[in-house]
């Protein structure tokens, strides 16, 4: 069953076409890798499908919503509840231990802090990061701090994952370590995970990978059960 | 040489929507440097009166007082907006050391940065003095306004105030620069700032040690004069005031503590975790106007004292006047710190800001847990400290049986600093916007 599905994006910025006729469906708890050069489209089509940007023409439904006719408001409200995020960096509160920056989708929510921050321990413990729920964001490694970045993208039980770089600020040994976590913890808890990269190699541990160029996605495949991985 | 040269082309090249920090680096300059000058004029005004034929002594050592009280608040807004203009620049200076800059090019970019605009303040500042002397001239002291040119300094003191602020400026910008280490990668990395120690505690009971030994050889300083005892109780004036700006972080550090372990909810745990987080800052919000706010409060029954008395004894009058002065004028050096303070904040944290809002996160919560993270340390310090002050004087408050015009007076000054510098804190709101959805 497709959870997000989007038809005939375009998205220009005056006569540049950013986004040119693009279908693209993503089922749920499916891995897609979207790969292509600086400049193809990929982090626009991102932005697109997780209702950060308003697309020129087109339509994005999520699980029978449609995206494009909700308020600013809903939307954000949307990508708080329905959605989570994981960017190249910068995106911890340098200020909260890494429980609470894990936690931060619920308590921004509403949730109870007991129960929001014992929910995004058991994430960090999971992911690999024992013994660090207190530490704050300058006491952690570049793969620490991505692998909190993972827990809170999905502390919020979320429909999708959307990845931008998660990677690009890693080295390969740290960044594949990363990926393989983000992948299986997504798949554990029902996630579907749109990661955006130039990295060949992270199509591995995705289940498919659309290749763009000039704004359209000129190729898709599916890999192999079980793949590389 | 060449350093100088592309820092020219760096200024001229300057994006209209990068020049925001600018303007508020420039404005707190001059704010500063009219404060420094406005005061500076008050002080000289005292100084030649007291040499006139039975004048009263008191009233030079009374503005040397007001001086020991607005030098940290002034100081402190001349670092602010140094760290303003470094706040803005780290991205691009580490830019500048990935394409071969060295560290010594980077920093004296940073440094002629800081510099132009203290420069181009404190001009502002000396045209803001000038233009607003007449206004100053017209307030009451010894019975009488002041003539225009008793308050206007000679050029020499001018160009001393300038240099003071151009040395604050750079000093603060190289400090904020250490805390940038540019690596030649051309990542500006955060340095982690140390933690605050006990050990602040210390100055405490040196400086409690000091009172006891200034109050018991009393008699012994009274006999070397006037000038010698003035000038040692100004100078305990000044230590208890820099004792107080020790602990001061501390203080707001462990108020961080307690709030976030209590926070239930985001704003206030996000407000709680700054504090503590980096109390150094948020102090610099609320510091000097809290310390103004306790001796303010102090004096504040000094007018009603006059009342019944003779009415040609003017000069408790006055040190209720000076003191409302004091707390206004430090009110204002508060309120534009806390702007500029936050201002840099912002600039810090854009990237975070961005992500947190692609995230799904509501800017009004990046908004209440900015504003708490000042009215909480604002109420708790200010409101103590001037809480604290009544409660010394409430004694005399009864004695007097009089209409309590001066705390009324003093409360109302309060209140509207304390609005002041809230509203500084809302300035910074666009910016948010800006960085959210860039």
């Amino acid at each position: 069953m497709d959870i997000l599905t989007a038809r005939g994006l375009v998205m220009t910025y005056g006569s540049t076409r950013a986004l040119d006729d693009v279908d693209v469906t993503v089922g749920a708890g499916e891995s897609v890798a979207v790969m292509g050069p600086s400049g193809s489209g990929k982090t626009t089509l991102l932005h697109v499908l997780a209702g950060i940007l308003r697309p020129s023409a087109g339509s994005v439904d999520l699980a029978g919503t449609d995206l494009l006719a909700l308020s600013d408001a809903q939307r954000t409200r949307l990508r708080r509840d329905d959605f989570g995020f994981v960017f190249q960096s910068g995106q911890l509160l340098p200020e909260l231990p890494a429980e609470e920056n894990a936690a931060l989708p619920l308590l921004l929510a509403g949730a109870p802090r007991a129960a929001a921050t014992e929910r995004a321990g058991g994430l960090l413990r999971r992911l690999g990061l024992a013994g660090t729920e207190r530490r704050r964001p300058g006491e952690l490694s570049g793969g620490q701090a991505q692998r909190v970045a993972i827990a809170r993208a999905l502390v919020g039980r979320p429909k999708v994952v959307f990845a931008d770089e998660p990677t690009g600020a890693l080295d390969q040994a740290t960044g594949r370590e990363v990926l393989d976590l983000l992948t299986s913890v997504a798949r554990e808890h029902g996630a579907a995970l749109v990661v955006v990269t130039h990295d060949a190699g992270v199509a591995r541990w995705c289940d498919r990978t659309l290749a763009m160029r000039d704004g359209r996605v000129v190729s898709q495949f599916t890999a192999p059960v079980g793949g590389a991985r | 040489m060449s350093a100088v040269r592309l820092w020219w082309s760096l200024v001229r090249h300057a994006h209209g929507g990068s020049r925001l920090p600018a303007v508020l680096a420039v404005t707190a300059f001059a704010v500063t440097t009219w404060v420094v000058l406005t005061v500076a004029g008050g002080v000289q005004a005292f100084q030649a009166r007291a040499e006139l034929p039975g004048a009263e002594e008191i009233y030079p050592f009374l503005s040397w007082v007001a001086v020991a009280l607005l030098v940290v608040p002034t100081a402190t807004l001349g670092a602010a907006a140094a760290r303003l203009t470094v706040a803005r620049r780290d991205v691009r200076l580490a830019r500048l050391r990935l394409a071969g800059a060295t560290s010594g090019q980077t920093t004296l970019i940073a440094l002629l940065d800081a510099g132009a605009q203290a420069l181009t303040g404190a001009v502002a500042g000396i045209v803001l003095d000038l233009a607003a002397l007449p206004a100053v001239a017209r307030l009451r002291f010894q019975g009488r306004t002041f003539d225009v040119a008793e308050l206007r300094l000679g050029a020499g003191p001018v160009l001393v105030a300038v240099a003071a602020v151009l040395a604050v400026a750079l000093l603060s910008c190289a400090v904020s620069l250490r805390r940038v280490s540019l690596t030649p990668l051309g990542v500006a990395q955060r340095v982690p700032q140390p933690g605050l120690s006990w050990a602040r505690v210390l100055p405490v009971l040196l400086l409690g040690g000091a009172f006891v030994v200034a109050f018991n050889a009393g008699s012994v300083l009274l006999g070397l004069g006037t000038v010698v005892g003035a000038l040692v109780l100004v100078g305990l004036l000044a230590g208890a005031f820099a004792v107080f700006n020790l602990v001061g972080p501390l203080l707001v550090s462990v108020l961080g503590r307690v709030v976030g372990a209590r926070a239930r909810s985001v704003e206030t745990l996000l407000a709680g975790r700054r504090m503590s987080e980096d109390p150094r800052s948020v102090w610099r919000s609320v510091g000097g106007i809290s310390l103004v706010t306790f001796v303010a409060g102090c004096l504040s029954v000094t007018p009603g004292m006059t009342q019944g008395g003779d009415p040609a004894d003017h000069v408790l009058t006055d040190i209720g006047t000076g003191a409302a002065l004091t707390l206004v004028i430090s009110a204002v050096l508060a309120a534009v710190s806390t702007g500029v303070t936050q201002a840099s904040r912002v600039l810090d944290s854009r990237e975070r800001y961005r992500t947190l809002h692609l995230a799904g996160t509501d800017l009004a919560v990046l908004h209440a847990a900015r504003a708490r993270e000042t009215w909480i340390p604002l109420v708790v310090t200010m409101g103590g400290a001037g809480a604290l002050a009544l409660l010394i004087v409430s004694p005399v408050l009864g004695l007097l049986r009089t209409a309590p015009v001066g705390v009324v007076w003093f409360l109302g000054c309060a209140l509207a600093g304390a609005a002041l510098v809230l509203l500084a804190a809302r300035a910074s709101r666009p910016l948010v916007e800006a960085c959210a959805s860039r």
